[in-house]
């Protein structure tokens, strides 16, 4: 067996307590998964998430044909006419007469069928654009906004909480009353009110860098209080003291002795935090102000189904949400077990 | 030579008064033990001493940076996730010009002048016993090449014969480096073959203060007398 | 005359790594047993195994451990549970840990005698008080209503002291007692022990590393290393003309 070597015993010990929580190993091989997906979108995918066909508007999910009378033959799809029935809704017949044959690796994606037939995996939108496709686009904005999100609250919330505990006095005074403000305005109201002050007429990459620095400027402060916490109880260890004697400036002891003691708790709370920052995220599109039509995020597409008809008679468009609470739960979970695993006040050291 | 003067210094934390108009003044090679119980003020008044503290009147007298201090608790002196090469450069910060090569030579010397061997630069805190893990923090406050050592409470945290180990070690390296020491007990029969003078403190003041055996062959305060009788056992069956 | 307390070739295992190796002793009524030792000697794992306290790690290999007639070893863990507290008392390094900070000493006190006993509230009371008094806190009264922070630390130790002895025990095993206490006192704690196993006929095992200070209040001692007893006897024996190397280091060290 290959022996791992780590800095210290207790990020061994925390490492060890993970790999044994199942639930958390299986939802972190959820997110490699889902990361991994979303950054092959255009692979996998078999349209773009532009693509559209007004004729497939609504579109059921198409089923794959393996076989033709009973006889196995290569996978292929029957095309599909539109009709309107008595009540003037749309009902898509199956049209036995045309087979397009499944393609695979053509144009760079991984497969796709024969024009101008259209595989729709899992439905189509009011556009006839694949909502297979555009999850896995979605992906890309949902799940990267979180992580760039709270990669940005993180380096605040380090810096600011770091200072803070570590000088103390009216700097921190300053900087937890500055922290209390943010968190004394409920979040929602605060994105909406920062979101109000971005201008109309940004183009979809620059809403997208706007929406993940609202969601930063909303989560840093709760950071910021419990590293705060963690280094007012830090600064009094004894090696901090040797440090300060040795000459060492303030502002390397608090990136190089301080920082790195609250890692493993903050990793902790980054997981919780990026879960709640999709949510936020969706919330944003969902009223129409986060990403625009026609980039996908999994909040914008979930926004199709505010209105309750094309829920009753495409349902399908409800996948999205499907996205949103596996993805949640993942992290929800991942954190949990981080958290458990790396805080020594749920865990009993027996090394002494 | 007068390497260190404390003259009337004085603490407050709050209205309690940690330590009371304390003054002393130590020549180069002196050995001086401060004695007393927790909560007297003598932490306080190294901290002081060192600089961690602000001092609320008085004076206290030092070349900067001449002073150095190795802490009671081993096991929270030393970063856990620093590996030794680095706690052992981090005392070198004030001479960061040193090339790779002559930093890797101070250390060498200074890892072999407190009997440890060069293995121990890569592993880190948790694999050491506490008593090399105190000898790890001696050779750090070494490296800073200091005047003056403090040592708070240096080998109560160990067994009672890495105790007298370090304590061997404590005296080699003060004829060594030419130190002055400053050891803080609580404990009078730890210092009585290591100091020569001794000061006792109680209730932030010096009560006590002489050549080590004049105060242990004869305490002239009370408390002094109550220490000696508990630091050496006077039978009680 | 029987033994209080006698331990017989006890061995206790980490895997197949012994920490206690074959260390027999016997205890006495109204004796103290010092069982002294540096770090990773072994002494606190004997401590844990007579209370049957030990972290699941550690596995009792062989030997037994009889007490007041009966194998401790033997017992279910209900009935364990019950000698635990009553007959057998516990004192640790950091009287802070020992106590919830959120109920008085009276309570927490009183709470021990309702688990053991069947005594009725007023006679919970004068009994803790009066236990308060026997460790010599100078004010029980006050001591009984106190949270555990408002005590001092010498004042804690009494206390749990106090906890250990509140349901009579024959036995009290006490780890490091006094190592995180000042010397005056450690003393102070010292001579409780004496008059406690004078008045109460209160047995000890007493757990330390620093012999100079148990050598001068217990009646035996053993000496261990590396899990193993190098020497062991009569304390004025062992200190006296000390056999083995190791303890004549080990005296040599604090004289």
């Amino acid at each position: 067996m290959k022996k791992r070597t780590y800095p210290n015993s207790r990020t061994r010990t925390g490492v060890d307590s993970f790999r044994s929580n199942r639930l958390a190993m299986l939802c972190l091989w959820g997110l490699v998964i889902f990361y991994g997906l979303a950054i092959c979108a255009d692979f996998i995918s078999p349209y773009s998430y532009k693509d559209e066909d007004r004729n497939f508007s609504y579109c059921p999910p198409t089923t794959i044909e393996f076989g033709d009378h009973g006889k196995p033959v290569y996978p292929f799809v029957y095309g599909r006419t539109l009709t309107f029935d008595t009540m003037h809704r749309r009902v898509y017949v199956i049209d036995k007469t045309k087979k397009y044959l499944l393609r695979f690796l053509k144009n760079g994606r991984l497969f796709g069928v024969d024009v101008p037939g259209r595989l729709y995996l899992w439905g189509a939108d009011a556009r006839g654009r694949d909502l297979f496709s555009r999850i896995w686009y979605g992906a890309r904005i949902s799940l990267s906004i979180g992580l760039l999100g709270v990669a940005i609250s993180f380096m605040l919330g380090l810096l600011i909480g770091g200072i803070s505990g570590y000088f103390g006095g009216w700097v921190d005074g300053v900087l937890m009353r500055i922290c209390e403000m943010f968190m004394m305005i409920p979040g929602f109201y605060l994105m909406l009110a920062l979101r109000a002050a971005v201008p109309e007429n940004f183009n979809s990459v620059q809403v997208y860098l706007s929406v993940v620095v609202i969601l930063a400027f909303i989560g840093w402060a709760s950071l910021a209080r419990i590293i705060r916490g963690m280094t007012l109880s830090l600064r009094e260890r004894d090696f901090v003291l040797a440090a300060k004697t040795m000459g060492v400036p303030d502002i390397v002891i608090i990136f190089k002795h301080i920082l790195p003691q609250t890692i493993s708790y903050s990793m902790a709370t980054l997981m919780l935090t990026v879960s709640s920052y999709i949510l936020a995220e969706a919330g944003l599109s969902v009223v129409g102000l986060g990403i625009q039509d026609p980039v996908p995020s999994w909040g914008n597409l979930l926004s199709e189904a505010m209105e309750i008809v094309p829920v009753i008679f495409a349902p399908w468009i409800l996948l999205p949400g499907l996205f949103i609470f596996i993805a949640v739960m993942c992290f929800n979970v991942v954190g949990d077990a981080l958290r458990d695993a790396f805080d020594p006040m749920f865990r009993n050291d027996a090394a002494g | 030579m007068s390497v260190l003067q404390v003259h009337n210094a004085v603490k407050n934390f709050g209205s309690l008064r940690a330590v009371d108009h304390v003054s002393f003044s130590l020549d180069q090679g002196d050995n001086l033990a401060i004695i007393g119980e927790s909560g007297c003020g003598k932490t306080t008044l190294a901290k002081m001493m060192m600089g961690l503290v602000k001092i609320d009147k008085g004076l206290i007298k030092a070349e900067s940076f001449s002073v150095q201090m190795v802490f009671q608790d081993p096991y929270s002196s030393l970063d856990p996730l620093w590996n030794v090469r680095e706690i052992l450069k981090e005392a070198l910060w004030r001479n960061r010009s040193l090339s790779a090569g002559q930093a890797q030579e101070k250390m060498e010397q200074m890892l072999s002048a407190v009997g440890l061997s060069m293995g121990v630069l890569q592993r880190f805190p948790h694999e050491f016993s506490g008593g090399e893990r105190q000898r790890i923090a001696i050779a750090r406050a070494l490296l800073c090449s200091p005047k003056i050592l403090i040592l708070d409470e240096a080998t109560s945290a160990l067994d009672t014969l890495v105790q007298k180990q370090i304590m061997d070690l404590l005296k080699k390296l003060k004829q060594e480096f030419n130190l002055t020491y400053i050891f803080i007990s609580h404990n009078l029969r730890l210092v009585r073959n290591f100091s020569d003078k001794i000061a006792v403190m109680y209730q932030g003041k010096i009560v006590e203060e002489g050549q080590a055996k004049k105060v242990l062959q004869s305490p002239s305060h009370p408390y002094t007398r109550q220490l000696l009788q508990a630091s050496f056992y006077i039978n009680f069956k | 005359m029987d033994s209080l307390l006698s331990v017989k070739n006890l061995t206790v295992a980490v895997g197949l790594k012994a920490v206690v190796n074959d260390v027999s002793f016997d205890v006495f009524g109204a004796q103290i047993m010092a069982v002294a030792g540096g770090s990773g000697s072994g002494k606190t794992t004997i401590g844990l195994s007579i209370l049957r306290l030990l972290p699941p790690a550690l596995r009792i290999g062989q030997g037994s451990i009889i007490f007041e007639g009966k194998n401790l070893l033997d017992l279910s863990a209900e009935d364990m549970r019950l000698c635990r507290g009553a007959r057998i008392g516990m004192v640790f390094q950091e009287p802070l840990s020992a106590f919830d900070p959120l109920f008085t000493i009276g309570q927490q006190l009183e709470e021990v005698l309702a688990a053991h006993t069947q005594l009725t509230k007023q006679d919970r009371q004068r009994k803790v008080l009066e236990i308060l008094s026997d460790v010599e806190l100078p004010d029980p009264l006050r001591a009984y209503a106190s949270y555990p922070h408002q005590l001092s630390g010498g004042m804690r130790q009494r206390a749990m002291m106090a906890q250990a002895m509140v349901c009579d025990p024959s036995l009290i095993i006490a780890d490091e007692p006094t190592s995180s206490l000042d010397v005056t006192l450690q003393v102070k704690m010292m001579e409780l022990f004496v008059h406690l196993k004078k008045k109460k006929n209160i047995s000890f095992v007493l757990i330390a590393h620093d012999l100079g200070m148990i050598s001068q209040v217990a009646d035996e001692i053993i000496i261990l290393r590396e899990g193993k007893m190098v020497e062991g006897g009569k304390v004025d024996q062992v200190m006296g003309c000390p056999q083995n190397e190791y303890t004549k280091q080990l005296i040599e060290a604090f004289q």
